[in-house]
C-alpha cells in the first residue's frame, strides 16, 4: 500500500518550491503565534473540561476537553498532549493534537504534522504540514467572492465541446 | 495568486523527475477540468485520496467544499465476498465516505484517480451507485485506467502541483496484472456514465472524464 508519510513527504518537496511566499507569510503567523502563545490562557495536560468553553481571550488547550469551543476574534490551540472532542469557532485554529469536531475559523486552519483531525473545516485558508492527518471536509470560500457567492448557484459550465475519444491501445 | 493552468502538448507530456520516489506528469483534460471551474460558482468535489496540501491548494481559489474522506484503503479492502449485498455495500461506503451520512451532497467534480483498475467490479459498480445519490446533474467524473499489461500492485498517490502537472507517487516496485479495461467495459462499470473526452499519455494511463448521460 501506499506510504502516506513519505507521498506526502515528497508530494510537499515538489510544492514546497511554489510557496515561498505561502512560506514565508506561514513562518510570520508562526512567530506571532508564539507570541500570542505566551499571553493565552491555557488548559493544562491534566485538566478535563466538559461543556462549552467560551471567552475573550487565546487559549492554547493541552489536556481533554468534550464540548464546544467558541473564541471569535481570539486564536485556538490544541497543543500535542491534547485529546479534543468539540467543535470550534475562532480567528485561527492551529491543530498539533487530535480533535474530533468541526472548525469555523474566520482566518485561516493549521494543521500541524502531529495534528489528526476528524472534522469539517470552514475557513478562508488551510494548511495541512507533511504528515498530519485529515479526514472530513473542506469549505473554502476566497473572501474576493463571498457577497457574490451567497447563494449556492447551479454548478460548472457544461462544457459543450464533443467527446474527443482517442482509443486506448 | 495562482495563474491560470496551462498544458504541455501531448508530445511532451509526461517529463520523469526521479524514477525513484515519483514522477510528473501532464494530465491535459484534468487541467481544462480545473481551468473551467467558474470562480463565481460553487463546486462541491470529492477526492478519495487521502488530504494533501496539493489539492486544497488548487481549490482554495474556488468558493467550494472539498470532501476528503481518506477512504482509499477501506475502498481497496472492500471484497464482493465480505460485501456481498447491497446492504453490506452500502453500509461500508457510508462508513468508508463517512460524512455523508451528516451532510447531503451534491458532487460536481469526482477524483477517482487509478481506484478503477484495483477496485474488483461489484464493488465499483457499487461505489458508482451509492455515489449517483450525491452526485449533481453536471457532475464530473475523472480518473485513470492503466493500458499496459502490469500496473503497480497497489493505488498510486497523486497530488496536483501547481506549475499545472500531477505528480504520481512510486508505490513499491511490486506490480500486478492490469485489468485492462477497454471503454466499452469501462462504460459498463459506470453505467450512468458517457464518455466526455479520453486521452492516452504516454506513461500509458488513459485519461478520462465521464458525464451523465
Amino acid at each position: 500500500m501506499i506510504d502516506m508519510k513519505q507521498f506526502k513527504d515528497n508530494v510537499s518537496s515538489k510544492i514546497k518550491l511554489h510557496h515561498e511566499q505561502e512560506k514565508s507569510e506561514f513562518h510570520d503567523k508562526h512567530t506571532n503565534t508564539k507570541a500570542v502563545k505566551s499571553n493565552a490562557m491555557a488548559v493544562g495536560a491534566s485538566i478535563r473540561i466538559k461543556g462549552d468553553v467560551t471567552g475573550d481571550e487565546d487559549l492554547i488547550i493541552q489536556g481533554h476537553v468534550d464540548g464546544t469551543i467558541s473564541l471569535k476574534g481570539h486564536n485556538v490551540t490544541i497543543s500535542k498532549s491534547a485529546k479534543v472532542k468539540a467543535n470550534i469557532e475562532a480567528s485561527q485554529i492551529i491543530i498539533e493534537g487530535e480533535l474530533a469536531g468541526d472548525m469555523n475559523g474566520d482566518e485561516k486552519v493549521i494543521i500541524r504534522e502531529t495534528g489528526n483531525v476528524h472534522g469539517n473545516i470552514v475557513a478562508p485558508r488551510v494548511t495541512l504540514e507533511d504528515g498530519a492527518m485529515f479526514k472530513g471536509s473542506i469549505e473554502m470560500e476566497p473572501r474576493q467572492i463571498q457577497t457574490a457567492s451567497e447563494k449556492k448557484p447551479e454548478t460548472i459550465t457544461q462544457n459543450k465541446e464533443s467527446a474527443d475519444l482517442k482509443v486506448a491501445p | 495568486m495562482y495563474a491560470p493552468y496551462s498544458y504541455i502538448p501531448l508530445t511532451k507530456v509526461d517529463q520523469q523527475v526521479s524514477q525513484e520516489t515519483g514522477f510528473a506528469i501532464s494530465s491535459p483534460i484534468l487541467f481544462d477540468l480545473l481551468n473551467s471551474l467558474s470562480k463565481q460558482d460553487y463546486h462541491e468535489i470529492l477526492d478519495i485520496l487521502p488530504a494533501n496540501q496539493g489539492v486544497i491548494d488548487s481549490f482554495s481559489r474556488f468558493h467550494c467544499k472539498l470532501y476528503l474522506p481518506g477512504c482509499l484503503k477501506e475502498l481497496c479492502a472492500m471484497t464482493s465476498d465480505r460485501h456481498d449485498t447491497p446492504h453490506k455495500l452500502h453500509r461500508a461506503f457510508t462508513r468508508a465516505l463517512g460524512f455523508y451520512k451528516k451532510q447531503s451532497a451534491s458532487l460536481n467534480v469526482i477524483f477517482l484517480w487509478d481506484l478503477p483498475n484495483y477496485l474488483n467490479k461489484p464493488v465499483m459498480r457499487g461505489l458508482i451507485e451509492y455515489l449517483s445519490h450525491h452526485m449533481h446533474e453536471n457532475v464530473k467524473l475523472h480518473f485513470y485506467i492503466h493500458t499496459k499489461q502490469q500496473m503497480p500492485a497497489s493505488p498510486r498517490g497523486y497530488s496536483i502541483l501547481p506549475e499545472g502537472k500531477v505528480w504520481l507517487e512510486n508505490s513499491d516496485n511490486a506490480t500486478i496484472k492490469s485489468p485492462l479495461y477497454y471503454q466499452e467495459a469501462m462504460l459498463t462499470l459506470f453505467h450512468p456514465f458517457k464518455v466526455k473526452r479520453s486521452m492516452l499519455l504516454s506513461s500509458g494511463l488513459q485519461e478520462y472524464i465521464l458525464a451523465l448521460k
